[in-house]
């Protein structure tokens, strides 16, 4: 029937234009992907205005889990990746998806549990050891499960510790750091977090720092801008901009001071050379 | 208990302070939800007003097709949608994901098949009804459409509105093509999902308050609509 | 305007219902297309006013042939041509919308004026605002009436325009119908299963059954005689008898087993020997107390077995009771039935069990095959 045939058209080219009009005029954008646990701290909303407001541009924000975003990365549907994840950030960079990683704060992560401690883990330091004695007294443990950074990491301590975690007692939940740690909280587990997503909610959580220390749990976060030859649609650089203000002594200030106030520590510590210098 | 009840609280705050975070999601929900409506809407009348008036090869078929894709999955819609956008997608070029228009596309898209199908019962309803006493009365062919329409006015904004309802409160595929960005595609529902998972439950209550009252309103007004229409 | 079709066959899924319609609508006289329920009235009206197509066959309007008609003649015939239909369909929205709704699609320049003056016409002018939809079946019938007669349609067809309506709104749409046609010249095209209805308008009459016309013809002719014994039971006609016909005493006679009846010869039936049906109106019959001595060819006696009261008209069942006794007595029985006023039957003191004379003219009873 042409009269079908001519709305179908005629609906496609009214969308198409109301899509290319829609991109007009705007100010310049920066798609940023990073993990649900950075999005969640907060500390975004407080690094990046300022940014914002000095370059006179807009940074969109997506939380993910830390392999989703670098998935969502390699489709070329954003700009800038943040995320605390070397080794795969590493594979990305090698192979020319991303330009180069730029370190830009750390955290650690921590075993919390619950004041009962009945696998005896606490006051310990080093990660793989403390998941050895829960997997042998069959402690309820919750892992994020869903291959973000902090999944990786819990991977990473399981592998040194040389143990396949299964069981009834091992729970793999789907939900962000705060989910699980509810989750925790409510079936009185164990769990890996970083630092930063557990100092924001303690207040709620009735769950208690057990493990901490071991150079093994630290948390690295870099930024990496994607590659203007694969992607030759992506804003690098304004993205390289963002890069520069991050590593730059305002962004290390702005890191440094995050969540004194509220938290009473610091939820990340800056790392490039201006924000270790200013430490001195 | 606690818990909740601080968090009701100070979501009520949030309300009645008229706090803009809250107002402008609630905003975009709005925007988004009615224009994928118009949209939609666009395209379903003619083609219901088409398939419901004239009988032609393969209209049976398309009015099969299109109460089937009724039963499709939001997400479904959504993965199809993020597909075509993505940067890899055949429309990739057009930089859409993640940006209002993508959850507009996705919406339009869910809502057409319901609001195609009820516009569609209630025309081929009315419009037998309507058909012989106009042009009886000398009704060219458009002027019958027209009086079609405009006895079918209060069941068509039905369509719309049960369209309407669909789409503001969905969430997966709003989520998937929209990428919940703070400022530019947080809506009612991807942000009581996000702020639920975080733990700031004053927002995410808040805004909760907002869409059910919303859809309780939504309620309201179909059943004063269907009145109108009713007394046939 | 004049409306003829021609060898008009409708089919709906197979189903045959219109066979091979001729017919010619009378100007300015009003129309009765008579049949029962089913017999295809409304399909044939539909076809006549350009609603519907034909499946096979013509409509000529004013001699053009509707298949030859560019949309836009059609249309401009359909404006020509007023419909009412049954159980008519009422916009949502006030009484005088509706009656004007015909007016705003031709762009009329004084529409107020001329609803008005329907709607006083059909009485419904107090209630111009009132929704359609409330209204009952008459009050909505009229608006209907008065949606279609406020464009002065050339010719206006009505589809059992008075078909379970309360007594007020028949009166007044009566009175509109007839008003119209004398006044107005308008011709009128009614489909009815009433008869009497058919009987007081109807100036021409086209009995359908099954989808045919079985006879046409002037009121008077197809009410008095009947051509088949459908038409007759349909048409009520009374007394419907069947016997032979044989000659006695040299004149032409029906044999209805007790008594033999009197009838005018005709070349058209058959021959002596036959089997024939014949009827007889009611009012034709004479009752007496006494023998009737009069030129009627026809007087028996007969036995009151029933009278039924129907509203101030007795009808009077009577089985005739034969001269001569012995001579086929037990044979069936042939009641034959009379109407007279109340007031007769009460001053002759009529009473079922009575014996009465019955008295009519051989030329008043019909014969037909």
């Amino acid at each position: 029937m042409i009269i079908l045939v001519a709305m179908a058209v005629s609906y496609l080219l009214l969308s198409v234009i109301i899509l290319i009009l829609a991109r007009r005029g705007k100010e310049p954008q920066l798609i940023l992907a990073t993990t649900t646990s950075v999005q969640d701290s907060g500390l975004l909303d407080v690094l990046l205005p300022p940014f914002e407001e000095k370059d006179k541009c807009r940074v969109k924000v997506i939380g993910v889990g830390s392999g989703q975003a670098i998935r969502l990365a390699k489709e070329g549907n954003v700009d800038v990746i943040l995320l605390h994840d070397p080794i795969g950030e590493e594979i990305f960079v090698k192979e020319g998806y991303g330009v180069t990683r730029y370190n830009i704060m750390y955290n650690d992560f921590v075993i919390v549990g619950p004041d009962e401690d009945t696998a005896h883990i606490r006051g310990g330091r080093e990660g793989a050891k403390a998941l050895k004695k829960i997997a042998a007294s069959k402690s309820t443990f919750i892992s994020r499960g869903n291959d973000s950074g902090t999944h990786r990491k819990e991977g990473e301590l399981w592998r040194v510790a040389g143990i396949e975690p299964s069981g009834s007692w091992y729970i793999e939940a789907g939900t962000g750091m705060v989910g699980t740690l509810r989750i925790a909280n409510e079936m009185r587990a164990y769990i890996l977090t970083d630092r930063g997503t557990y100092l924001a909610h303690r207040k709620e959580l009735n769950l208690t720092i057990l493990v901490q220390g071991d150079e093994n749990l630290y948390n690295l976060y870099s930024i990496i801008p994607l590659s203007k030859e694969k992607y030759p649609h992506v804003n690098y650089l304004l993205a390289m901009k963002l890069v520069e203000f991050i590593t730059g002594i305002e962004g290390q200030d702005i890191i440094r001071t995050y969540g004194q106030k509220e938290y009473g520590e610091p939820l990340f510590f800056p790392l490039s050379i201006s924000g270790l210098i200013e430490e001195e | 208990m606690q818990n909740i009840l601080n968090a009701l609280n100070r979501a009520l705050g949030l309300i009645i302070s008229l706090d803009k975070e809250v107002f402008s999601i609630v905003l975009l929900s709005f925007s988004v939800s009615l224009t994928a409506v118009f949209f939609s809407s666009l395209f379903s009348l003619p083609l219901s007003l088409l398939l419901a008036l004239k009988k032609f090869r393969g209209s049976r078929f398309i009015v099969n097709t299109i109460n089937s894709l009724m039963a499709v999955p939001a997400v479904a819609v959504g993965l199809v949608i993020y597909l075509l956008i993505s940067r890899r997608g055949p429309l990739g070029v057009l930089g859409l994901l993640y940006t209002p228009w993508a959850m507009i596309f996705a919406q339009a898209l869910l809502a057409t098949p319901i609001i195609t199908s009820l516009s569609l019962q209630t025309l081929k309803r009315i419009g037998s009804m309507v058909r012989e006493t106009a042009v009886s009365l000398g009704a060219s062919g458009w002027q019958m459409v027209i009086t079609i329409l405009k006895e079918a006015k209060s069941s068509l904004m039905a369509a719309f509105i049960v369209g309407f309802a669909r789409v503001i409160g969905e969430t997966g595929m709003t989520m998937m093509v929209g990428g919940n960005i703070k400022g530019a595609t947080r809506v009612m529902t991807t942000a009581i999902a996000l702020e639920t998972m975080k733990g700031d439950f004053e927002l995410a209550v808040a805004l909760g308050i907002i869409l059910l009252t919303v859809a309780f309103l939504l309620n309201i007004f179909l059943q004063m609509v269907q009145g109108f229409g009713q007394t046939r | 305007m004049n409306i003829k079709a021609e060898k008009i066959c409708k089919s709906f899924n197979g189903k045959e219902v219109l066979r091979s319609i001729d017919i010619e609508i009378a100007e300015s006289r009003i129309n009765c297309v008579i049949g029962p329920n089913g017999a295809g009235k409304t399909t044939l009206f539909k076809i006549l006013t350009l609603l519907d197509k034909a499946t096979s066959g013509e409509v000529y309007f004013d001699g053009s042939p509707s298949s030859l008609l560019s949309p836009e003649e059609k249309l401009n015939l359909r404006r020509r041509i007023g419909m009412v239909m049954q159980n008519p369909f009422m916009f949502n929205t006030s009484v005088w919308k509706n009656v004007a709704y015909g007016l705003k699609l031709r762009k009329d320049r004084n529409i107020a004026g001329k609803v008005e003056k329907a709607l006083k016409i059909v009485e419904l002018y107090s209630i111009k605002e009132q929704s359609a939809l409330t209204l009952s079946s008459g009050e909505a019938q009229r608006v209907a009436l008065a949606r279609a007669m406020v464009l002065e349609p050339e010719i206006l067809f009505l589809d059992e325009p008075m078909a379970n309506l309360d007594p007020l709104s028949t009166k007044i749409i009566e009175g509109l119908i007839l008003k119209m046609e004398n006044e107005h010249n308008a011709t009128i095209v009614m489909a009815t299963h009433n008869l009497l209805q058919a009987r007081r308008f109807g100036e021409r009459v086209f009995v359908l059954r099954q989808g045919e016309i079985i006879q046409q013809g002037r009121a008077e002719e197809v009410f008095h005689y009947p051509s088949s014994s459908f038409a007759a039971e349909f048409m009520e006609v009374g007394n419907l008898f069947r016997g032979r016909l044989i000659i006695e005493e040299g004149t032409q006679k029906l044999d209805l087993g007790r008594i033999k009846v009197e009838v005018v010869p005709n070349s058209e039936f058959g021959k002596i020997g036959a089997s024939v049906f014949a009827t007889l109106r009611p009012e034709d019959i004479l009752l007496s107390l006494e023998p009737f001595h009069s030129s009627a060819r026809n007087s028996f006696l007969g036995e009151i077995r029933n009278m039924q009261d129907r509203g101030g008209i007795i009808w009077v069942t009577m089985e005739p009771i034969p001269r001569f006794s012995g001579s086929k007595a037990e044979s069936t029985s042939t009641p034959f039935v009379a109407v007279i006023t109340k007031r007769s039957q009460e001053e002759m003191g009529l009473k079922v069990g009575m014996r009465v004379y019955f008295t009519f003219k051989a030329s008043c009873v019909n014969v037909f095959e």
